[in-house]
């Protein structure tokens, strides 16, 4: 990366937090707020001579610029991790229908952004209003988008409170050290500057460098090796997959990994066996202990070396080579697929092409390379007897799979523990619903990148049906009334635990009340005196106990919804983002799905686990002769908005703006045949073709006929692309000009 | 930590976690086909859950201790609110017992 390097700090740098470490003062190198909780003795301590502060103004001259460094201290701009939060809470407020009803409310939020305006809206080839609200909420979530991740990559987390943590990527689950916003600011900034670099190598070394740089910070080397982007990395349309040189590497990476492993566990089996101390027995279990582990391991290296001596295979660069080309011919038909896809927009189409032309010119090169580096009587890498799956990218050493011990072990503790009270108890009788809902959106996640994944080993599409409907779910925020639901159970739950349940409150507004009887009664002795027995008349007792009553409820009231509201931030702010938008990167962010999940579900082939309640991703289609493209029909999920006829219409609308109405019903109808609804009032299609081909239609699903009259807001509307084009007369797969 | 450690702790933490039983089934169920990077993925996704309910429960905790404390003082409000109301009815019994004496209000 570009960068520049520069020598010094500038002097607007404010002075550092200071904090006494055993009676000396020194500067810290965090922003953590000052007097806060001593840090864990696990720590590395802070010394006078810390070296991590020049770490830091290393990373910090690395990857920004003077000028931001100054903007960013000066407060003028804020850092990184702010400005996400921000944008989060754009688009969590974002309420994308108001903004067609109120003008004020959209000016406020799109006022800002370049493209639709009200007064070029008529003209022929401009961006009309939806097209472009859509673009901005996209643009925003990608950015969004790049931000978390890099955070989660990185190991940096924003609390509630603003401050930042740092904990490595490979120990999310710990509280981390408070950091800095300056430094943080300069990491994630590199981070995501680095994924702007064209060259997969290039960007791939860039970010390795980051998160190297990130842990010299921490004053230690990563835990595990767990690298959450290559997750990412997967979900994109071409990635780099791993070449024989790849898995050689790998390889090699492993042997030497496995014999250090190796070498110490023999050492340490020496040293306790050495022990004068020790007895027999202890012996015996020690020699038997460790003679597992060994000879578990000598078996890997075994299995390693025997990979490595496969005999080798002639051939293998051109297979290589024509492999690259199918790739290279599979990604100009993705080219042109996408640039007659209707779904896209203008600059999402702009970005694909891009960046997938840019990967056909490195694929090139990679070909070229190759055929030049041929060189005759060089051993050749055997193709043959290694099978690299999708997962086991280039940092995955190929090993092989569990020990029957192993899994044992995992059963037996998996047994054990169940039978004990789950810690989680307690989380799972208050927030039982949107943990559920929760898990559900991981699964449903693990799906679609799944579904990616098959995509990709075929060359289709990836912006096809799956994704697009995950965003349109979210968008139209059906999975947030979900959630409201589920939090005012958890509220009720919550309050029920301290004593604030609705009966409890009642008790005790009448304890108030009779109180106040009481204290009244006294005072009304004297008017009664004065004038007469009617003052203390029970209808009139009762009014006041009643008005007593309302007053304290309306108090109640308002502090119930405070509480609520309460609630719902608490929630929102710890979840965040992952809990109310359910974004994709919000189930990242959570960590549920994370890698294990996909993995999972991915291993357990094409039997989904448990309810498909939203089944999502295109009808596979049969698997083509060798390095052809097979297209299945193209079919969108959409969610229902209001009614099934609403939404159908407002797909024609997009694709054709003047449909007439009989095209109109005739889409429809296509539509209510695809899903095996049927429409029991209408008299517009009461034909028996019409019903034949609804029930065929619902068979197909696998599913009994549905009512139209009852299908819930969000329903997953199947739309048969190619065929409502047919219908509209504008060509199967995208041929003809959308709005 | 050795594969054995790694899976023994997979066991317990899926045991505890918050998933549904049917996904703990089918990652018990692929045990045998994972290698030991599968399972350091699994692993991950488990410790980072943890964090996550420990987080969530954390921010659970502080709402409810919070909420207590206001409801507590609320009690002094509902006294206010019930000074005020008795003192509204003393006003109101005053006016009507003066009406009435006046003969404004015929006596009920």
């Amino acid at each position: 990366m570009a960068l520049p390097a520069r020598a010094g700090r500038p002097e607007a740098v404010p002075p550092l937090p200071k904090e006494e470490v055993r009676g000396k003062t020194i500067e810290i190198t965090s922003g953590g707020p000052p007097g806060g909780p001593p840090p864990p003795p696990e720590r590395p301590e802070v010394t006078a001579e810390d070296p991590r502060e020049a770490i830091r103004r290393e990373i910090i001259d690395r990857y920004l610029w003077p000028e931001e460094i100054q903007s960013v201290e000066r407060g003028e701009r804020p850092h990184r991790a702010e400005e996400a939060a921000q944008l989060r809470e754009w688009l969590r407020s974002v309420d994308v229908e108001q903004t067609y009803r109120d003008d004020d409310y959209y000016a406020q939020h799109f006022g800002d952004e370049f493209g639709f305006t009200r007064l070029s809206r008529s003209k022929d080839g401009e961006e009309l209003k939806h097209a472009f609200i859509e673009r901005v909420v996209l643009e925003k979530e990608a950015k969004l988008r790049g931000t978390d991740s890099a955070m989660q990559i990185l190991g940096i987390a924003r609390m509630a409170d603003g401050s930042l943590r740092f904990h490595g990527g490979d120990r999310p689950h710990e509280q981390g050290d408070p950091i800095d916003q300056l430094v943080a600011h300069a990491l994630i900034t590199g981070y995501e500057t680095a994924m702007w670099l064209k060259d997969p190598k290039q960007r791939q070394e860039a970010r390795a460098r980051i998160v190297r740089d990130s842990y010299r910070l921490l004053g230690r080397v990563p835990d595990i090796e767990i690298n959450l982007d290559d997750l990412i990395e997967t979900q994109e349309l071409v990635g780099p997959e791993p070449g024989p040189e790849d898995v050689r590497r790998a390889m090699s990476a492993e042997e030497a990994a496995l014999r250090r492993r190796l070498a110490q566990i023999q050492k340490e089996r020496d040293a306790l066996l050495a022990d004068s101390k020790a007895s027999d027995w202890m012996r015996k279990q020690i020699t038997e202990q460790y003679g597992r582990d060994i000879a578990e391991l000598e078996q890997r290296l075994a299995q390693l070396q025997q990979r490595e001596a496969a005999p080798e295979t002639t051939g293998a660069d051109d297979e290589e080579a024509a492999r690259l080309r199918g790739r290279i011919e599979n990604m100009r038909k993705q080219l042109a697929v996408n640039e007659q896809n209707p779904i896209l927009s203008e600059s999402m189409r702009e970005s694909l092409r891009q960046k997938i032309e840019a990967d056909i010119v490195a694929l090139e090169a990679e070909i070229a390379k190759r055929q030049g580096a041929r060189a005759p009587g060089k051993p050749e890498f055997p193709a043959e007897g290694i099978e690299i799956t999708f997962d086991e990218l280039e940092t995955a050493p190929v090993s092989p799979t569990l020990s029957p011990e192993a899994v044992k072990t995992a059963r037996d503790a998996y047994a054990t523990e169940a039978k004990k009270p789950s810690r989680w108890e307690r989380l799972t009788k208050v927030m039982g619903g949107a943990l559920r809902g929760m898990w559900d959106e991981a699964r449903h996640f693990g799906r679609s990148l799944m579904d990616a994944r098959w995509w990709k080993e075929r060359a289709k599409t990836v912006l096809s049906a799956g994704v697009l409907d995950l965003h349109h779910f979210f968008k139209y925020g059906r999975a947030a009334r979900v959630e409201a639901k589920a939090i005012e159970g958890a509220y009720d739950s919550l309050r029920a635990e301290v004593g604030l349940a609705p009966e409890a409150l009642e008790a005790r507004i009448k304890n108030v009340v009779d109180e106040a009887e009481g204290r009244l009664m006294k005072r009304l002795v004297t008017y009664k005196d004065e004038f007469g027995a009617w003052v203390m008349e029970k209808e009139r007792l009762d009014t006041f106990r009643e008005e007593v009553a309302t007053r304290i409820r309306d108090r109640y009231k308002a502090e119930q919804d405070f509480d609520r509201k309460g609630m719902r931030d608490a929630i929102l702010k710890t979840m965040d983002p992952g809990w109310y938008r359910r974004g994709r990167w919000g189930i990242m962010g959570l960590g549920l799905a994370a890698n294990g999940l996909a993995l999972a579900l991915s291993k357990l082939g094409p039997t989904p686990v448990g309810p498909e309640r939203w089944a999502v991703g295109p009808p596979k289609a049969p698997a083509g002769p060798e390095g052809t493209l097979t297209l299945g029909p193209i079919e969108q999920i959409t969610g229902m908005k209001g009614t099934a006829w609403d939404t159908v219409k407002h797909f024609v609308r997009n694709l054709k703006p003047d449909a007439s109405s009989e095209e109109m019903v005739a889409t429809i109808r296509k539509v209510l045949e695809h899903n095996g609804i049927y429409e029991p009032h209408s008299g517009l299609w009461p034909t028996a073709d019409h019903l034949q081909a609804v029930t065929e239609g619902a068979k197909a699903l696998g599913r009994t006929l549905i009512d139209a009259h009852k299908m819930p807001d969000g329903f997953p509307l199947r739309i048969p692309v190619d065929e409502i084009r047919t219908i509209l007369g504008i060509g199967a797969k995208g041929a003809g000009a959308v709005a | 930590m050795t594969i054995t450690e790694k899976a023994k702790e997979l066991g317990e933490r899926l045991a505890a976690s918050t998933a549904p039983p049917e996904l703990k089934t089918a990652i018990l169920d692929i045990l045998p086909k994972m290698n030991e990077r599968d399972l350091d993925r699994v692993l991950y996704s488990l410790r980072f859950e943890e964090g996550e309910h420990a987080r969530l429960e954390a921010a659970l905790n502080a709402f409810q201790a919070d909420l207590k404390a206001r409801w507590e003082a609320l009690k002094t409000e509902e006294q206010r609110i019930a000074d005020e109301a008795i003192e509204d009815f003393l006003d109101d019994t005053a006016s009507l017992g003066a009406a009435k004496q006046a003969g404004a209000v015929a006596p009920s």
